[in-house]
Protein backbone atom coordinates (compact mmCIF):
# COMPACT_ATOMS: atom_id res chain seq x y z
CA UNK A 1 0.00 0.00 0.00
CA UNK A 2 1.49 3.40 -1.24
CA UNK A 3 2.49 4.71 2.31
CA UNK A 4 2.63 8.35 1.60
CA UNK A 5 1.15 10.73 4.35
CA UNK A 6 -2.63 11.79 3.24
CA UNK A 7 -2.59 15.83 3.19
CA UNK A 8 -5.99 16.16 5.08
CA UNK A 9 -5.84 20.19 4.54
CA UNK A 10 -6.23 19.15 0.71
CA UNK A 11 -9.34 17.09 1.07
CA UNK A 12 -12.37 19.29 -1.36
CA UNK A 13 -14.35 21.36 0.38
CA UNK A 14 -17.19 19.37 -0.45
CA UNK A 15 -16.19 16.32 0.64
CA UNK A 16 -15.14 18.09 3.86
CA UNK A 17 -18.47 19.56 4.10
CA UNK A 18 -20.22 15.08 3.79
CA UNK A 19 -17.63 14.79 7.16
CA UNK A 20 -18.41 17.89 8.95
CA UNK A 21 -22.45 17.77 8.30
CA UNK A 22 -22.04 14.47 10.29
CA UNK A 23 -20.43 15.91 13.36
CA UNK A 24 -22.71 16.84 16.55
CA UNK A 25 -22.18 20.52 17.45
CA UNK A 26 -19.28 20.59 20.02
CA UNK A 27 -17.17 18.30 17.37
CA UNK A 28 -18.25 20.51 14.83
CA UNK A 29 -16.79 23.47 16.47
CA UNK A 30 -13.45 21.34 17.26
CA UNK A 31 -13.42 20.58 13.84
CA UNK A 32 -13.78 24.28 12.58
CA UNK A 33 -10.64 25.34 15.01
CA UNK A 34 -8.16 22.88 13.64
CA UNK A 35 -6.74 24.53 10.62
CA UNK A 36 -7.26 27.34 8.27
CA UNK A 37 -8.28 25.13 5.10
CA UNK A 38 -10.81 23.94 6.89
CA UNK A 39 -12.59 27.12 8.49
CA UNK A 40 -14.15 28.25 5.13
CA UNK A 41 -16.18 24.90 5.67
CA UNK A 42 -17.20 24.98 8.52
CA UNK A 43 -18.24 28.39 8.38
CA UNK A 44 -20.53 27.30 4.99
CA UNK A 45 -22.68 25.58 7.58
CA UNK A 46 -24.81 26.95 9.77
CA UNK A 47 -24.39 26.73 13.07
CA UNK A 48 -27.63 25.65 14.34
CA UNK A 49 -27.41 27.27 17.64
CA UNK A 50 -25.33 30.26 18.29
CA UNK A 51 -26.12 31.62 21.75
CA UNK A 52 -27.79 30.48 24.84
CA UNK A 53 -31.03 30.69 24.36
CA UNK A 54 -33.81 28.09 24.96
CA UNK A 55 -34.37 25.93 22.28
CA UNK A 56 -36.98 23.24 22.05
CA UNK A 57 -36.33 19.85 22.17
CA UNK A 58 -38.65 17.48 20.66
CA UNK A 59 -39.26 14.12 19.46
CA UNK A 60 -40.03 14.56 15.27
CA UNK A 61 -42.32 12.16 13.42
CA UNK A 62 -40.14 11.50 10.67
CA UNK A 63 -37.35 9.70 12.90
CA UNK A 64 -40.19 8.02 14.65
CA UNK A 65 -40.70 6.60 11.18
CA UNK A 66 -37.24 5.57 10.66
CA UNK A 67 -37.42 4.07 13.93
CA UNK A 68 -34.62 5.91 14.96
CA UNK A 69 -35.49 6.03 18.77
CA UNK A 70 -32.55 7.96 19.89
CA UNK A 71 -32.66 11.12 17.88
CA UNK A 72 -34.29 14.16 19.25
CA UNK A 73 -34.79 17.15 17.06
CA UNK A 74 -33.84 20.91 18.48
CA UNK A 75 -35.52 24.27 17.06
CA UNK A 76 -33.86 27.46 18.26
CA UNK A 77 -36.17 30.40 17.35
CA UNK A 78 -33.33 32.76 18.32
CA UNK A 79 -31.68 31.42 14.85
CA UNK A 80 -34.68 29.65 13.18
CA UNK A 81 -32.57 26.57 12.91
CA UNK A 82 -33.58 23.01 13.30
CA UNK A 83 -31.06 20.19 13.64
CA UNK A 84 -31.15 16.81 15.07
CA UNK A 85 -29.16 15.45 18.51
CA UNK A 86 -28.51 11.76 18.81
CA UNK A 87 -28.85 11.24 22.52
CA UNK A 88 -27.14 8.75 24.14
CA UNK A 89 -28.91 5.15 25.00
CA UNK A 90 -31.39 4.67 26.76
CA UNK A 91 -33.65 5.93 24.20
CA UNK A 92 -35.12 8.85 24.36
CA UNK A 93 -38.43 8.34 22.43
CA UNK A 94 -39.18 5.86 25.60
CA UNK A 95 -38.71 8.53 28.18
CA UNK A 96 -40.36 10.66 30.25
CA UNK A 97 -39.49 14.28 30.62
CA UNK A 98 -39.37 15.97 34.03
CA UNK A 99 -38.16 19.42 33.92
CA UNK A 100 -35.05 21.27 32.25
CA UNK A 101 -32.79 23.80 34.06
CA UNK A 102 -28.92 24.98 33.17
CA UNK A 103 -28.87 23.15 30.37
CA UNK A 104 -29.61 19.64 31.85
CA UNK A 105 -32.99 17.65 30.73
CA UNK A 106 -34.34 15.57 33.66
CA UNK A 107 -36.03 12.03 32.22
CA UNK A 108 -37.61 9.59 33.76
CA UNK A 109 -37.88 5.71 32.61
CA UNK A 110 -40.48 3.24 32.82
CA UNK A 111 -39.41 2.46 36.09
CA UNK A 112 -39.10 5.68 37.65
CA UNK A 113 -35.56 6.13 37.63
CA UNK A 114 -34.82 9.55 37.12
CA UNK A 115 -31.81 10.19 34.71
CA UNK A 116 -30.13 13.87 33.82
CA UNK A 117 -28.64 14.44 30.56
CA UNK A 118 -26.45 17.92 28.63
CA UNK A 119 -26.24 18.17 25.22
CA UNK A 120 -21.85 17.76 25.47
CA UNK A 121 -22.30 14.47 27.90
CA UNK A 122 -21.87 10.88 26.38
CA UNK A 123 -24.37 9.44 28.66
CA UNK A 124 -27.53 9.92 31.02
CA UNK A 125 -26.72 10.46 34.97
CA UNK A 126 -28.10 8.74 37.34
CA UNK A 127 -30.17 10.51 40.54
CA UNK A 128 -31.17 8.79 43.40
CA UNK A 129 -34.46 10.34 42.53
CA UNK A 130 -37.52 8.31 41.55
CA UNK A 131 -40.16 10.25 39.90
CA UNK A 132 -43.67 9.02 40.12
CA UNK A 133 -45.61 8.07 37.14
CA UNK A 134 -48.73 6.93 36.20
CA UNK A 135 -49.06 4.27 33.41
CA UNK A 136 -49.29 5.31 29.74
CA UNK A 137 -49.68 3.76 26.23
CA UNK A 138 -47.94 4.35 23.37
CA UNK A 139 -47.76 7.20 21.08
CA UNK A 140 -50.64 8.49 18.77
CA UNK A 141 -49.79 11.02 16.10
CA UNK A 142 -50.37 14.65 17.31
CA UNK A 143 -52.70 17.07 15.59
CA UNK A 144 -51.91 20.99 16.78
CA UNK A 145 -54.56 22.89 18.59
CA UNK A 146 -54.24 26.08 20.70
CA UNK A 147 -55.98 26.19 23.30
CA UNK A 148 -54.27 28.93 25.55
CA UNK A 149 -56.77 31.68 25.82
CA UNK A 150 -55.71 34.11 28.23
CA UNK A 151 -52.18 34.38 30.31
CA UNK A 152 -51.33 36.90 32.98
CA UNK A 153 -48.35 38.62 33.63
CA UNK A 154 -47.88 39.84 37.20
CA UNK A 155 -44.79 41.73 38.71
CA UNK A 156 -44.04 40.85 42.50
CA UNK A 157 -43.57 43.76 44.32
CA UNK A 158 -41.72 42.69 47.30
CA UNK A 159 -41.94 45.62 49.75
CA UNK A 160 -46.20 46.10 49.06
CA UNK A 161 -46.07 42.11 49.96
CA UNK A 162 -48.65 41.91 46.60
CA UNK A 163 -48.76 40.89 42.83
CA UNK A 164 -49.27 44.19 40.14
CA UNK A 165 -50.90 43.11 37.15
CA UNK A 166 -48.59 44.48 33.97
CA UNK A 167 -49.88 45.17 30.56
CA UNK A 168 -46.79 44.54 28.63
CA UNK A 169 -43.69 42.59 28.17
CA UNK A 170 -41.90 45.02 26.89
CA UNK A 171 -38.63 44.72 25.72
CA UNK A 172 -38.64 41.02 27.08
CA UNK A 173 -39.10 37.20 25.96
CA UNK A 174 -40.50 34.35 28.22
CA UNK A 175 -39.81 30.79 27.56
CA UNK A 176 -42.28 28.72 29.70
CA UNK A 177 -43.50 25.06 29.95
CA UNK A 178 -42.04 22.32 31.85
CA UNK A 179 -39.01 23.73 32.08
CA UNK A 180 -37.84 26.18 34.50
CA UNK A 181 -39.05 29.43 33.49
CA UNK A 182 -36.68 31.83 30.89
CA UNK A 183 -36.62 35.77 30.72
CA UNK A 184 -34.44 37.21 28.28
CA UNK A 185 -34.25 40.77 26.70
CA UNK A 186 -35.06 41.50 23.31
CA UNK A 187 -32.29 43.41 22.45
CA UNK A 188 -29.89 40.45 22.88
CA UNK A 189 -31.52 38.31 21.01
CA UNK A 190 -32.94 39.88 17.60
CA UNK A 191 -34.73 37.02 16.12
CA UNK A 192 -36.66 36.45 19.20
CA UNK A 193 -40.40 38.12 19.41
CA UNK A 194 -40.14 40.69 22.21
CA UNK A 195 -42.85 40.73 24.54
CA UNK A 196 -44.09 37.51 23.87
CA UNK A 197 -43.80 34.17 25.55
CA UNK A 198 -42.48 31.26 23.94
CA UNK A 199 -45.08 28.39 25.46
CA UNK A 200 -44.66 24.52 24.99
CA UNK A 201 -47.12 22.71 27.32
CA UNK A 202 -45.91 22.50 31.06
CA UNK A 203 -49.18 21.17 33.41
CA UNK A 204 -48.06 17.83 35.14
CA UNK A 205 -51.42 15.34 34.22
CA UNK A 206 -51.19 16.70 30.13
CA UNK A 207 -47.19 15.33 30.43
CA UNK A 208 -47.29 12.52 32.17
CA UNK A 209 -50.55 11.27 32.82
CA UNK A 210 -52.19 12.22 29.75
CA UNK A 211 -49.68 10.79 26.95
CA UNK A 212 -52.19 10.46 24.10
CA UNK A 213 -53.22 14.68 24.01
CA UNK A 214 -52.01 17.29 22.14
CA UNK A 215 -49.29 19.32 22.90
CA UNK A 216 -49.18 22.97 22.95
CA UNK A 217 -46.67 24.92 21.56
CA UNK A 218 -46.73 28.85 20.22
CA UNK A 219 -45.65 31.83 20.76
CA UNK A 220 -47.96 33.86 22.63
CA UNK A 221 -48.55 37.48 21.81
CA UNK A 222 -49.61 39.66 25.19
CA UNK A 223 -50.42 42.61 23.23
CA UNK A 224 -53.25 40.77 20.70
CA UNK A 225 -53.77 38.09 23.35
CA UNK A 226 -53.44 35.10 20.85
CA UNK A 227 -50.82 31.94 20.01
CA UNK A 228 -49.31 32.52 17.07
CA UNK A 229 -47.59 29.36 15.53
CA UNK A 230 -43.40 29.47 15.06
CA UNK A 231 -43.66 30.63 11.96
CA UNK A 232 -45.05 30.57 8.44
CA UNK A 233 -43.86 28.22 6.90
CA UNK A 234 -43.30 26.34 10.27
CA UNK A 235 -39.77 26.40 11.29
CA UNK A 236 -40.90 23.76 13.80
CA UNK A 237 -41.19 20.09 12.24
CA UNK A 238 -44.34 18.01 12.88
CA UNK A 239 -43.70 16.80 16.74
CA UNK A 240 -44.95 13.88 18.35
CA UNK A 241 -47.14 14.35 21.59
CA UNK A 242 -44.16 11.98 23.13
CA UNK A 243 -42.09 12.53 24.69
CA UNK A 244 -43.44 16.31 24.98
CA UNK A 245 -41.73 18.88 23.54
CA UNK A 246 -39.52 20.87 26.35
CA UNK A 247 -37.24 24.00 26.10
CA UNK A 248 -33.85 23.46 26.69
CA UNK A 249 -30.87 25.46 26.91
CA UNK A 250 -28.03 24.07 25.31
CA UNK A 251 -24.95 24.52 27.46
CA UNK A 252 -22.44 22.56 25.30
CA UNK A 253 -18.92 22.62 27.12
CA UNK B 1 -33.28 -11.56 -18.98
CA UNK B 2 -32.50 -14.79 -18.42
CA UNK B 3 -30.76 -15.41 -21.99
CA UNK B 4 -28.43 -13.07 -20.74
CA UNK B 5 -27.46 -14.35 -17.41
CA UNK B 6 -26.34 -17.51 -19.35
CA UNK B 7 -23.94 -15.92 -21.47
CA UNK B 8 -22.01 -14.30 -18.78
CA UNK B 9 -19.07 -15.54 -17.26
CA UNK B 10 -20.24 -14.58 -13.73
CA UNK B 11 -23.35 -14.96 -11.78
CA UNK B 12 -23.99 -11.21 -12.23
CA UNK B 13 -25.72 -11.26 -15.55
CA UNK B 14 -24.95 -8.95 -18.30
CA UNK B 15 -22.03 -7.84 -20.12
CA UNK B 16 -18.33 -7.40 -18.43
CA UNK B 17 -16.32 -4.30 -18.26
CA UNK B 18 -12.81 -3.77 -17.90
CA UNK B 19 -11.40 -1.07 -15.40
CA UNK B 20 -7.84 0.04 -15.66
CA UNK B 21 -5.89 1.73 -12.92
CA UNK B 22 -3.31 4.62 -12.47
CA UNK B 23 -0.79 2.01 -12.25
CA UNK B 24 -2.09 -0.18 -15.19
CA UNK B 25 -4.31 -2.96 -13.50
CA UNK B 26 -7.01 -3.97 -14.97
CA UNK B 27 -9.90 -5.67 -13.39
CA UNK B 28 -12.91 -7.36 -15.15
CA UNK B 29 -17.17 -6.77 -13.36
CA UNK B 30 -20.26 -6.95 -14.74
CA UNK B 31 -22.45 -3.95 -15.54
CA UNK B 32 -24.00 -4.38 -12.85
CA UNK B 33 -21.23 -3.76 -10.80
CA UNK B 34 -19.40 -1.17 -12.27
CA UNK B 35 -22.54 1.00 -12.76
CA UNK B 36 -22.58 1.43 -9.02
CA UNK B 37 -20.13 4.23 -10.01
CA UNK B 38 -22.38 7.22 -11.12
CA UNK B 39 -19.44 8.18 -13.20
CA UNK B 40 -18.93 4.60 -14.93
CA UNK B 41 -22.80 4.11 -15.62
CA UNK B 42 -22.84 7.41 -17.56
CA UNK B 43 -20.11 6.24 -19.72
CA UNK B 44 -21.69 2.54 -20.30
CA UNK B 45 -24.95 4.82 -21.00
CA UNK B 46 -23.04 6.68 -23.73
CA UNK B 47 -21.56 3.64 -25.38
CA UNK B 48 -17.84 4.22 -24.28
CA UNK B 49 -16.64 1.65 -22.49
CA UNK B 50 -15.62 -0.95 -25.35
CA UNK B 51 -11.69 -0.38 -24.76
CA UNK B 52 -11.89 -0.41 -21.04
CA UNK B 53 -12.69 2.38 -18.66
CA UNK B 54 -9.12 3.66 -17.45
CA UNK B 55 -9.29 5.82 -14.55
CA UNK B 56 -5.65 7.57 -14.48
CA UNK B 57 -6.25 9.27 -10.54
CA UNK B 58 -7.53 5.89 -8.80
CA UNK B 59 -4.65 3.29 -7.77
CA UNK B 60 -4.45 -0.44 -8.37
CA UNK B 61 -5.06 -0.83 -4.64
CA UNK B 62 -7.62 1.61 -3.88
CA UNK B 63 -9.89 0.02 -7.33
CA UNK B 64 -9.17 -3.18 -5.81
CA UNK B 65 -11.15 -2.41 -2.35
CA UNK B 66 -13.28 -0.37 -4.78
CA UNK B 67 -14.31 -3.24 -6.67
CA UNK B 68 -14.85 -5.39 -3.44
CA UNK B 69 -17.06 -2.71 -2.22
CA UNK B 70 -19.32 -3.26 -5.80
CA UNK B 71 -19.46 -6.60 -5.97
CA UNK B 72 -20.27 -6.93 -2.34
CA UNK B 73 -22.95 -4.66 -2.97
CA UNK B 74 -24.25 -5.00 -6.61
CA UNK B 75 -27.18 -6.78 -4.77
CA UNK B 76 -29.15 -3.54 -3.52
CA UNK B 77 -27.96 -2.22 -7.04
CA UNK B 78 -29.63 -4.79 -9.11
CA UNK B 79 -32.41 -5.37 -7.01
CA UNK B 80 -34.69 -4.21 -10.16
CA UNK B 81 -33.11 -7.16 -12.53
CA UNK B 82 -34.11 -10.39 -11.96
CA UNK B 83 -31.06 -12.05 -13.29
CA UNK B 84 -29.08 -10.98 -9.91
CA UNK B 85 -28.79 -14.08 -7.67
CA UNK B 86 -29.80 -12.68 -3.92
CA UNK B 87 -26.14 -11.48 -3.43
CA UNK B 88 -25.78 -10.70 0.20
CA UNK B 89 -27.91 -10.70 3.14
CA UNK B 90 -28.29 -6.80 4.80
CA UNK B 91 -26.56 -8.33 7.75
CA UNK B 92 -23.29 -9.65 5.94
CA UNK B 93 -23.38 -6.60 4.05
CA UNK B 94 -23.42 -4.32 6.96
CA UNK B 95 -20.73 -6.40 8.61
CA UNK B 96 -18.50 -5.92 5.54
CA UNK B 97 -19.12 -2.47 5.52
CA UNK B 98 -18.18 -2.27 9.05
CA UNK B 99 -14.74 -4.47 8.32
CA UNK B 100 -13.75 -2.19 5.73
CA UNK B 101 -13.72 0.82 7.09
CA UNK B 102 -12.46 0.05 10.53
CA UNK B 103 -9.19 -1.70 8.99
CA UNK B 104 -8.48 1.73 6.66
CA UNK B 105 -5.13 3.11 7.29
CA UNK B 106 -5.63 7.04 7.44
CA UNK B 107 -3.38 7.20 3.61
CA UNK B 108 -5.61 4.75 2.59
CA UNK B 109 -8.84 6.00 3.54
CA UNK B 110 -8.06 9.46 2.40
CA UNK B 111 -7.68 7.99 -1.03
CA UNK B 112 -10.75 5.68 -1.08
CA UNK B 113 -12.55 9.01 -0.18
CA UNK B 114 -11.24 10.54 -3.10
CA UNK B 115 -12.05 7.64 -5.35
CA UNK B 116 -15.64 7.07 -4.47
CA UNK B 117 -15.64 11.14 -5.02
CA UNK B 118 -14.19 10.71 -8.41
CA UNK B 119 -16.26 7.30 -9.48
CA UNK B 120 -19.28 9.15 -8.09
CA UNK B 121 -20.47 5.76 -5.46
CA UNK B 122 -22.77 7.83 -3.03
CA UNK B 123 -22.93 5.00 -0.49
CA UNK B 124 -19.29 4.42 -0.44
CA UNK B 125 -18.50 8.05 0.24
CA UNK B 126 -21.29 8.46 2.99
CA UNK B 127 -19.34 5.43 4.55
CA UNK B 128 -15.88 6.89 4.22
CA UNK B 129 -16.98 10.71 4.99
CA UNK B 130 -18.92 9.03 8.38
CA UNK B 131 -15.52 7.21 9.30
CA UNK B 132 -13.58 10.49 9.14
CA UNK B 133 -16.50 12.43 11.24
CA UNK B 134 -16.47 9.03 13.54
CA UNK B 135 -12.43 9.56 13.95
CA UNK B 136 -13.16 13.55 14.84
CA UNK B 137 -15.90 12.78 17.48
CA UNK B 138 -15.09 13.72 20.92
CA UNK B 139 -11.67 15.15 20.23
CA UNK B 140 -10.22 18.84 20.77
CA UNK B 141 -9.23 20.86 17.90
CA UNK B 142 -5.55 19.53 18.95
CA UNK B 143 -6.00 16.35 18.77
CA UNK B 144 -7.89 15.83 15.55
CA UNK B 145 -4.93 17.89 13.64
CA UNK B 146 -2.51 15.19 15.86
CA UNK B 147 -4.78 12.19 13.76
CA UNK B 148 -4.63 14.00 10.55
CA UNK B 149 -1.75 15.10 10.74
CA UNK B 150 -2.61 19.18 10.43
CA UNK B 151 -0.32 21.69 11.21
CA UNK B 152 -2.30 24.42 13.19
CA UNK B 153 -1.42 27.22 11.29
CA UNK B 154 -4.25 29.88 12.89
CA UNK B 155 -1.88 32.97 14.14
CA UNK B 156 -2.55 33.81 17.97
CA UNK B 157 -4.98 36.26 17.17
CA UNK B 158 -7.17 34.18 14.73
CA UNK B 159 -7.31 31.39 17.19
CA UNK B 160 -8.24 33.93 19.80
CA UNK B 161 -10.89 35.33 17.42
CA UNK B 162 -12.70 31.59 17.38
CA UNK B 163 -12.04 30.77 20.52
CA UNK B 164 -14.07 34.34 21.40
CA UNK B 165 -16.67 33.50 18.61
CA UNK B 166 -16.84 30.16 20.28
CA UNK B 167 -17.26 31.83 23.81
CA UNK B 168 -21.08 31.11 24.11
CA UNK B 169 -20.19 27.28 24.11
CA UNK B 170 -17.66 26.77 26.53
CA UNK B 171 -18.76 28.04 30.10
CA UNK B 172 -21.32 26.77 31.72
Amino acid sequence: MAAAAADWTSLPDDILFLVMRQLGIPDLLNAGAVCSSWRPTYSSLRLPITDKSPCLLYSCDADADADDDDVATVYSPSSGATFKLRLPAPAFRRRYMVGSDHGWVATADELSNLQVWRCRDPRWVDTPVRFPLEDCDDVYDPCQELYTDEILLFKVDIDGQKLVKMDSLEDYVLFMGFNSSVCLSAKDFPNLKAGCAYLADDAYEEICVNKHTWRELGIWNFKSETLESFGDPPSVLPWLNWPPPIWITPSIY
Amino acid sequence: MAAAAAEATTDGGGKMIILISADGKRFEVTEAVASQSQLISNMIEDDCTENGVRLPNVDGDILTMVVDYCNMHAGDAAAAGDTMKASSTEEELKKFDAELVQALENPVLFKLILAANFLNIKSLLDMTCQRVADMMSGKTPEQMRETFSIENDFTPEEEAAIRQENAWAFDD
